[in-house]
């Protein structure tokens, strides 16, 4: 277990807001071993960017309140000040955001913006500062990087501007990578692109992945683990070949049938019933039992625990003693 | 049924140009959205169209229903020319082709509720008075998966999944021939995406309408599509019924495209092929095959020599001199 980098333990995230008391995060556990890809996927509004943005310490609080704790390697990331936060993102945990045109500065050169993250974290010259610069931007792929250095982010497209996102955030050799949406604003060729340089860089550098996607077909192409996210709960964790085969939990089941596959068409879809319930106002019990076509009496009463099946868990009563009692 | 094969949309050398007002520069451009098109659309079938962003299908989309004009070229709806018609004759027309649009936070009148939106085609059309039309409306809520209750509720009281099912709701109506569903479920989390997916199938089973269905996602389109044509920078690139396109496509485009589609197995064996570059702008065209500038087969030819249509299957066109075949003007 010591190669154990990144542990989350009962993290919770609530906002209070005027419209009631909403938990995006309900205790939630994962941990991320070095090397390792882990994705998160679900819905929208299931708490996956949530998430993530508690790790790397962005979300407000308030309106945040957010309890438990997120180690790295051992640091309780939720205890350190602003200022000792500062030098932990960007060196040892760095994020890639959805959008690369909202998250480059539009008024600055792409060098400008990628130099100013070496000289602010390390003790470096503007001319080291310069070449490394390149020399990152290289490892990205992207063609002639000596001119896109002077260039403005409306001069390249979104996929390269993604690159450059990358290139950013790989800098100063950060040792976890949160990459939160990296490809849902990308078209498909664009996105093997990408999706096969994070694998590239994962396995030049080791560096780990958190990979927060709704496609599952990005997961299946990329990770290594995958934590199914619904309403706000892990509700199921198991290695990746796992979940495609032997999805054990109601949801990730109704998620995978749900997809169209390229190899059997004309079926029709298993689609699940009903809409995601509102945060503000989730059903009593299992958040997922008003859309679930296995649901008794047991899943009206209490939130599921989280049973251990051995290299995975899942969150529902199917797995546990309660399921077999009479009705 | 004879009138399977029956063209309901036939569309001809269609050209879309956006002119491009530069401050300074005297030369006028243009954004060629869609450049000599050619597409037939039969009765009761679901034609795909497939391709990246910016390649210009919902711009085809809309110039097909004549909500954008045509720059050039021949729309003909049952054989009649459509290009030329009047404002009036056209509104009536498109009682014919409705259309789904991507955004249904954004396509319905957050002003009316949803009996009025559904009643109001009927009342355009002047298909009913405005009486039966609300109970036609109720009927067509029941149709699309809603209750009853729905219909005294304003937009914003439904999740983007109803609106969708909305949305279609208004489309089917006027009982028309053909809807064009612009990426109409791309808005859409995957487990209600699949839910509308098999209420288009439904329906369509059910009235025989033809669908055309605009989409990036290519599983989706696999999905519901009889057959499929792929558009690259604003041309249709290549055209066939939907199995022989997905296992033996022919244009370098359309090889690549389907080998980026994020496999639904971990783990499956494939050949990917990465294709390098960009799409080129629309402004500034490559002078030969729109391709040509990512293609790993182009050849000077390529560059320089705009491709023409070639048979190469059953019904199955490709738009790429490498691969050849016979020449078809249409």
């Amino acid at each position: 277990m010591d190669d154990t980098i990144l542990k989350v333990e009962n993290l919770n995230v609530v906002f209070n807001t005027k419209y009631g008391c909403a938990k995006a995060v309900n205790q939630a556990n994962f941990s991320l071993k070095k090397g390792q890809k882990l994705g998160l996927v679900g819905e929208s509004g299931s708490g996956k960017s949530v998430i993530s943005k508690s790790i790397i310490r962005l979300l407000a609080s308030p309106p945040a309140q957010i309890s438990g704790k997120i180690l790295l390697e051992g640091q309780n990331l939720l205890e350190l000040s602003e200022k000792k936060m500062e030098v932990y993102r960007g060196n040892k945990i760095s994020m890639i955001f959805q959008e690369p045109m909202v998250c480059l500065n539009p008024l600055f050169t792409i060098g400008n913006q990628m130099m100013e993250v070496l000289i602010k974290h390390e003790k470096i010259t503007k001319k080291e500062a310069k070449s490394r610069s390149i020399e990152m931007l290289r490892t990205v792929e992207i063609p002639s990087p000596e001119t896109r250095m002077k260039q403005y982010p409306f001069e390249l497209s979104g996929g390269m501007r993604q690159r450059i996102m990358i290139a950013m955030s790989l800098l100063c050799h950060p040792e976890v990578l949160i990459a939160d949406e990296p490809t849902t604003a990308l078209d498909v060729t664009i996105q093997a692109q990408i999706i096969d340089l994070l694998n590239n860089l994962n396995r030049d550098f080791g560096t780990s992945i958190i990979m927060i996607t709704h496609d599952l077909g990005v997961i299946a192409e990329m990770v290594d683990t995958v934590a199914v996210m619904y309403c706000g709960n892990i509700v199921e964790k198991a290695p990746v070949a796992d979940i495609f085969d032997t999805p054990k939990h109601p949801y990730t089941e109704g998620l995978l049938n749900s997809i169209p596959s390229m190899e059997d068409s004309g079926k029709d879809l298993e689609a699940i019933e009903g809409s995601v319930p509102s945060l503000y106002d989730l059903p009593k019990g299992c958040p997922f039992r008003n859309r679930c076509k296995y649901v008794r009496k047991v899943c009206e009463y209490h939130i599921p625990p989280t049973v251990d099946l051995g290299g995975r868990s899942v969150s529902c009563f199917q797995y546990t003693d309660q399921w077999e009692v009479k009705e | 049924m004879e009138n399977q094969n029956e063209v309901l949309i036939e569309v001809r050398h269609l050209k879309k140009w956006f002119p491009v007002d530069g401050f300074f520069n005297k030369e006028k451009k243009y954004v060629k959205a869609v450049e000599d098109v050619g597409l037939k659309i039969k009765k009761g079938e679901t034609l795909g169209i497939v391709g990246e962003s910016g390649c210009g299908k919902s711009t085809l989309a809309r110039v097909i229903t004549r909500l954008l004009e045509p720059t050039e070229g021949e729309i003909f709806f049952k054989g009649e020319d459509i290009t030329k018609l009047p404002p009036e004759k056209m509104r009536q027309m498109r009682k014919h082709m409705q259309m789904v649009f991507q955004d249904p936070y954004a396509s319905l009148n957050p002003r009316m509720r949803v009996r009025d939106i559904l009643s109001e085609p009927f009342v355009i059309h002047g298909i009913c008075s405005e009486k039966e039309a609300r109970t036609k409306a109720a009927e067509l809520l029941e149709l699309v998966g809603l209750g009853k209750e729905s219909a005294k509720k304003f937009p914003h009281e439904f999740s983007g999944g109803q609106r969708q099912r909305i949305c279609i709701a208004r489309a089917l109506a006027v009982k028309p021939d053909i809807i064009l569903c612009d990426e109409c479920v791309s808005a859409l989390d995957v487990s209600i995406q699949a839910q509308i997916i098999n209420l288009l199938v439904k329906l369509q089973k059910d009235f025989s309408i033809a669908i055309v269905f605009i989409s990036h996602d290519l599983r989706i389109v696999q999905h519901i599509s009889t057959n499929v044509a792929v558009m690259y920078l604003g041309q249709v690139v290549e055209t066939a019924a939907k199995e022989e396109l997905f296992k033996n496509p022919k244009h370098p485009y359309t090889k690549a495209l389907l080998s980026a589609v994020p496999i639904s197995k971990p783990g499956m064996e494939r050949n990917r092929i990465i294709m390098h570059g960009e799409i080129p702008s629309p402004i500034n065209r490559p002078a030969g095959c729109g391709f040509s500038t990512r293609c790993s087969l182009a050849d000077d030819v390529c560059r320089q020599v705009y491709p023409a249509r070639y048979l190469v299957g059953k019904e199955h066109f490709c738009c790429c001199y490498k691969v050849g075949g016979e020449i078809v003007n249409e």
